[in-house]
This record gives C-alpha cells, structure tokens and sequence, in this order.
C-alpha cells in the first residue's frame, strides 16, 4: 500500500488496481469437502422437506426454511445435507446456515468444470437447473423467473429493488469496476465474460423493463462493450472514482447525499459479475455456482480464484498456501472500505469480491488521540467535508447535529479521511457508527410511531368497554 | 465454530498512510534545529542553559499535569519538548531562569493542557506565553536592556527599535545579508533567518506545515511594509527588513501554523496569513508594541474559528 511519500507536494493518491499490469489468470479450485450456505431466515423448528440434514440435493436446487418462504438458499453442488443450523447474521439478523457435503461425482466433476457431465446424479442436476430457462426462453425469462431462481447467484443480484412499486428504479448501473483498491473481481469479469455480460444487460433490461443502463468499466475499457444495450462510464482509475456516488454524480449529473438507498432516486446497482451470471444461466441452461475471488496476501500479493460458492474461506487460504493466525486480520473486500471477519470457517458467499490477510504485525493501530486540526482529512475527502470539525461533534455523540450542519450525509464512505489521520483517530469508524445510529433511531422512531397508533387503539377499545 | 485463531476484528479502512503525530513533531523539532544550533554559537551556554531549561519544564509541567487530570501520558509525542524549544527561541539568552519554567509552565498549563491537551489550544502555545509574559514583564523581554554583555561585529541595537526611532535610516544598519546570516540582536533562535527559511522550506516541502499560511504570512508582511514603505520611505523600513527582523520568520513557520489554532482550507488559511502579516507591520510601524508578531498571530488565532465558518461546500448540498 501507498506509503507517506519523503516529499508531500499534494493529497495521496491511491490508484485501482490494473489488471493488464499483470498475468492474472484465476486459480481454478476444486469443490470442497463441505459447502455452506445461508437462508436469510430465521430457522424455526427443521428446515422444510429436501433441506433436512441427510437429505439428498441437486446442484441449482432450492434452499428453504419453510415451504410457505420465497426466501431460499441455492445448492451450489449436488450432495447430501450435512447440518442445519440457526446462525447470525448482519446486523442482529438471524440466518440458517446449510452445510452440504457434495458427492464423489460433484468432486470429481468440479476438478475439470469443462468436462461434460455423464453421471447419472450430474445429469439429473442439470434438468434440475434447467427447468427455469426451458419454460420461458424464447422470449426470455420475466422477472418473476429471476428472483425465482437466480437470487444467488455470485455477485448477488437484488431483484427486490425492481419490485418496489413505491420507489420504481429507472436506472441500473452494472458495476464493471471495483470500488475498492487491490480488487479485480469486477474487472475480471469484464475482460472475460463479455458475451455473458452482454445476454445479461439484454435478459435484466427485457425483464424489469428498465431502459437506462450504464456499465462502469476502469479506464477506458469499452471496446469490448460497444452497443452493449448500457451507456459505458469509463471510471478514472483515481480512488475513489469508482465509488457510486462518484459514479452517479459524474455519468448522472446528481450528487446524492447518503441518507437514503440509491432506489429511492430511481437508481439501482449491480456487479458486473452477477450480470454475466444471469447471462450465462439463461444462455447456457444451468445456474453458475462458481465465483471469482481477489485474494490478497500478507506481502500483498494477488492471486484471482475461481470457487465454488459456499467453499469454506479456509480451504481458498489453504489452496494458497496462505497461513492466517491469531491476532491476524482476515478482511472481506478491500482495504479501505471491507469489514473485517472473525472465523475462517465463513464461507465464500455470492457477495465476497475479495478477501485479505493483514500480517499482525502489519496492522496499523488505532490511536486514542484527539484530533489536532492538522486538516490532512478535510484535503483529501472527496466530498469536501470538514471532517475535523464533523470528527469533533461525533466525538460528543451529537449524530444529528452533525447530520444536520457538518455534512455527515454527504460522505461517500471511502475511508480516505482515516486513512491519513495524523493521529491514526478512527475517523471513518465514527462516521460509519453515527450513519449507522441515525438510521437505528429512525428506524426505532418509524417503529414507536406505528406502536403508538397501536396504543391509542387500545386505550380506544377500553374507552369503548367502559 | 470450530477452533478458530482469534482474528483482530475491527473497522475499515485497513490500511495507514504512515503518518504520525510523533514524526510530525520531531520533524518540526529537526527542522528549528539550524536557526538553534547557530543561537547557539551566538549566545552561548546562556542560551543553552535556557533552552534546556524550556524544553526540560515543559515536558515535566505536561507530564504533572497529564497525572493531575488523569490523562494518559503523552509527552512521548514530542509535542511539550517542541513548545518548550519554541518558546525558549523566542527568548532573549539573558531571561532569568524563573521567568523560563514560568513562561514554560504558561505555555503547557493555561496554552494546551487546560484545553484538552493538544488540539483543543485555541492559541499556539508558546505564543501565549511570550504575550502574557510581554505584558506583564516587558523589560526582560527588551532585547536591548537583556543583550548588553554581547559584543559582536555588527550593531546590537534591535533593529525593530532602530526601526521604530530612526525610520528606514536606522534600517540601513543591517544589510540584507546581514539579517540573512543572523548578524543582529534577537531571540535565541529568531536572528539566523536563513536556517528558519532552511527549516520553513523543509517542513513545507514534507507536508509538515501549510505553504498557505506561511507564504501568506510573509506575503502579508511584505506588503503592508512596502505600502507604508511608499506612502512614507523615511519613516518606514521596507519589506526585506520587516521579513528577516523579529519573530516574523519564526512566526511564519513555525508559530503561525500551528495546527489547531489555524484554519484548515485553502481561503480561510490565506486570509488568516495575510491578515497576520498585516497586523504584525501594523503593530511594528504605528503600534505600542515593537514586534507585532505575536499580538498579529494571536488575534489570528483567535479569528481562526470564524474563518472555519468559510466552508466549501460539501457534496450533495444545496446551500
Ligand atoms: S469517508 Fe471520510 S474522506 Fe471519505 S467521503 Fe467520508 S468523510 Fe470524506
Ligand atoms: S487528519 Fe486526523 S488529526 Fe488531522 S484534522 Fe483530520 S481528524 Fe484531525
């Protein structure tokens, strides 16, 4: 990473990284012994019939909790179901993790991915797979088919936003370059996967009926791309440009402020990689279970992995020959923006672009000090907001009048002002904590309100027995 | 979950630029060092003793006082041992030994640490404790009265009172290189411009201080010094003279810049510098004081908050 260079004649800057700069071929890895996967429901009782543990699943079958739930998981391999259990998720949500041990054949089958499928069990998971497309494909799957069968695929597509007629989205924004520095997921995925891309955009703008979309691609990347259906947003290859705020602000004229989803405006995102998927699940007949993944070494070495989703993170680090131990610090994403993780055990979900090792001895420490008003962080925020002064009144924990007068929403979370701290203050982090406060107690004042009505209701009732 | 290593878990971003506080302020300390090291020759063991002195106290008063109040200790971030060399190289080498843990005291105590240490000082700290001891002891701080043991080759009259009472006549006294090569009577570490340009220029190139404010500062001195220099050129000194005479240069880079008690952006920092440059000739050609320096940077400081009012404005607004 870019260090505090002898001369200082202007801010940092953090480059994207490039991925013609160097021969990056992903690293095939073959299925795992187990995969897991996440229900994003609460379990209750046992998992409905096909889903409890000893129970035989096809690769692309569904995943569910209860029968009545749209909510499901996707099998990525076909195999036996090994455990279910309740597991927590972001945020105080309760999630069900599914552990499925696949089958010698799916092993086998996933060492040559090419290989055509002749065993009995392979062939049938295909028809299994195959079942959404052969219904509908001449004149392309309608949007109910998406959310019904491709809901996880990797790069994890949110169909919901299309659903809302409340707050319908006119704009889709195909992410083709990786917000964070380091990663190359994206860009991956848009060097190779040009014709999946291309189905994709057709497939996502034939089904919602959205006829603005524009794909962000690093630098000037486009030539694969012309009349792709989506207007190309070349993203500078400057940190944070990439970023979809940046990316709204210059392609659509309109800088929004962070206090609300991006759907509310009518803009929605979605990685490059999750285009191609659905691209290539409708072209080829059969939902993509693997995933291309940034590893990012302790010496800060890439290494891009094709895996199958739900492989266990420890067996991508073992497949490396990457050693993580304690007071290491395993991070999902990149380096300015990802969170960190606690467990090795955690799976590669569809949502995973990158994962990084940070040596212990490497990891910056997190000081204690005021700030000194050196101004570093109000130069290099992209939103020029005084962060010194933002820092001060989220220090005394006044959320709103930060919200209010120092610009709090207009940060586009990038992390550049923590990044420099002279005094390593965790900045960001108190940013993050007040961005996430706010919405809490929004949340909790939506909820008091409706509780409120209920309360009147009932003193209503009594009034009436009385 | 099965046995896991214990990961460090915490928030983004990851990653440092590698800056510091401690490397700042050693940096600050490092580039003084030629204006000092040159006092030194001059002055001699005087002037060691009260440098030493200075900077011994202010860690010491910073240490009691971080105990008083129960803070963790933080003189190990240089910054106390910074004041303190600031301070004592606004001194002239004679000060009395009291006046120094005094001054120092008043710069650690009532400059920084009642304000919440570093940061939270709506002065610059050494600043505060040369006006308060400048008004309540003004003779010890008259070079004129404080330098007589000296006897060099060149005229050991201030030049700011040769100014004052002998107009641009008593200016030519000192020729440019003269003041360049601290050939004239001033505070310890004050009279060697050139090392404080040396120093000035080192801390801006590494991003340590702020071009704006320095340069501006100057800029302001300059000016002002050359439009009283024109409307009167026998009774005011010109511009080179305000810049390399009193704590103009010292003030400049190292006392103006102080980070908290400056503004931040660009416009508000160049108006904070020029409108002290303009203060300090003001006060040196029609004011009480011979150096307006200090009294200049203070009412800056104390200003800096408003000019933080002067905000761009920030992503997404509509003002
Ligand atoms: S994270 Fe910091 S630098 Fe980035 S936009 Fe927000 S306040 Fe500015
Ligand atoms: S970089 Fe850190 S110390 Fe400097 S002004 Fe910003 S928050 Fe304060």
């Amino acid at each position: 990473m870019i260090k505090r260079p002898f001369f200082v004649f202007k801010k940092p800057t953090l480059v994207y990284e490039d991925m013609n700069q160097g021969n990056y071929i992903p690293v095939v890895l073959p299925a795992p012994d187990n995969v897991t996967v996440y229900v994003k429901e609460k379990l209750v009782g046992i998992a409905s019939e096909g889903t409890k543990p000893g129970d035989t699943v096809m690769e692309g079958d569904k995943l569910t909790i209860s029968q009545e739930s749209s909510i499901y998981a996707t099998s990525p391999v076909s195999g036996e179901v090994k455990t279910v259990s309740a597991f927590p998720g972001d945020f105080g949500d309760d999630w069900t993790a599914i552990t499925i041990t696949p089958t010698a054949a799916e092993a086998e089958e996933d060492v040559a991915p090419e290989a055509p499928a002749k065993k009995e069990e392979a062939a049938e998971a295909e028809e299994a797979a195959e079942e959404a497309p052969e219904e509908e494909a001449p004149q392309g799957p309608d949007l109910a088919h998406l959310v019904e069968f491709l809901a996880n695929v990797p790069g994890a597509p949110d169909f919901s936003v299309f659903q809302n007629p409340e707050k319908p989205v006119d704009t889709l924004i195909i992410t083709g370059a990786d917000e964070d520095l380091l990663c190359m997921t994206r860009q991956y995925v848009a060097n190779s996967e040009v014709d999946n891309v291309r189905a994709g955009i057709k497939i996502l703008k034939q089904a919602t009926g959205i006829e603005k979309a524009i794909l962000t691609l690093l630098r000037d990347a486009g030539q694969n791309y012309e009349s792709v259906g989506a207007e190309l947003a070349g993203v500078g290859m400057e940190y944070p440009t990439a970023s979809p705020y940046l990316v709204v602000n210059d392609y659509l004229g309109r800088a929004l402020l962070s206090d609300k989803p991006f759907e509310d405006s009518g803009i929605t995102f979605m990685s490059i990689e999750a285009v191609a998927a659905i691209g290539k699940a409708i072209t080829e007949g059969k939902i993509p279970t693997r995933k291309i993944v940034t590893v990012i070494d302790k010496n800060g070495k890439k290494t891009l992995v094709d895996v199958v989703l739900g492989t266990p993170i420890s067996d991508v680090f073992a497949a490396l020959r990457i050693t993580a131990g304690e007071r290491d610090r395993i991070i999902n994403g990149g380096p300015m923006t990802g969170t960190a993780l606690f467990s090795l055990d955690m799976p590669v979900t569809s949502s995973i672009d990158a994962l990084m090792v940070q040596d212990s001895s490497n990891i910056p420490v997190v000081s204690d000090y005021p700030c000194i008003d050196c101004g570093d962080c109000c130069r290099v925020c992209p939103s020029k907001i005084q962060v010194n002064m933002l820092a001060r009144v989220l220090e005394s924990g006044d959320f709103e009048l930060a919200a209010d007068e120092y610009d709090l929403y207009s940060c586009i979370d990038c992390g550049l002002c923590g990044f420099v701290c002279t005094t390593q203050m965790p900045v960001f982090q108190y940013i993050k904590l007040a961005k996430y406060e706010l919405a809490r107690l929004e949340a909790e004042a939506a909820d008091a309100d409706s509780a409120d009505e209920d309360a009147e209701a009932v003193a209503e009732e009594n009034e009436a027995k009385k | 979950m099965s046995n896991n290593p214990k990961f460090i878990v915490s928030h983004a971003p990851f990653v440092h630029y590698g800056s510091s506080l401690q490397n700042k302020t050693y940096h600050t300390i490092f580039a003084a060092l030629p204006a000092v090291i040159v006092g030194l020759l001059m002055w001699g063991v005087p002037a060691m003793a009260v440098i030493a002195l200075s900077v011994g106290c202010s860690i010491i008063w910073e240490y009691i006082m971080n105990l008083i109040l129960k803070r963790p200790q933080t003189v190990d971030d240089g910054n106390a041992a910074l004041v303190g060399l600031l301070f004592a190289m606004l001194l002239p080498a004679t000060v009395p030994w009291w006046l120094v843990v005094l001054g120092s005291a008043i710069a650690i105590i009532i400059g920084k640490m009642i304000f919440g240490g570093i940061g939270g000082n709506p002065f610059s700290p050494p600043l505060l404790a040369i006006a308060i001891i400048m008004v309540s002891w003004p003779h010890y701080l008259d070079f004129n009265v404080a330098l007589t043991g000296y006897d060099f080759d060149f005229s050991m009259v201030y030049p700011l009172t040769a100014a004052r009472s002998l107009g641009s006549t008593g200016a030519e006294a000192w020729s440019t290189l003269d003041l360049l090569l601290g050939k004239q009577s001033g505070g310890i570490g004050s009279t060697f411009s050139l090392g404080l340009i040396l120093g000035g220029v080192y801390l801006i190139l590494r991003g340590f201080i702020r071009w704006e404010i320095a340069l501006s500062f100057i800029g302001g001195v300059a000016i002002t010094a050359l439009m009283f220099n024109m409307a009167d050129p026998v009774r005011f000194a010109g511009p080179v003279f305000h810049v390399l005479t009193g704590y103009t240069l010292i003030g400049a880079f190292f006392l103006a810049t102080d980070d908290a008690s400056s503004p931040v952006s660009f416009l508000p920092m160049i108006l904070y510098g020029i409108g002290g440059g303009f203060l300090t000739v003001l006060i040196r050609n029609i004011g009480t004081y011979y150096d307006g320096v200090v009294f200049a940077i203070i009412l800056m400081n104390t200003a800096s908050p408003l000019f933080g009012k002067i905000k761009p404005k920030a992503f997404g607004r509509v003002e």
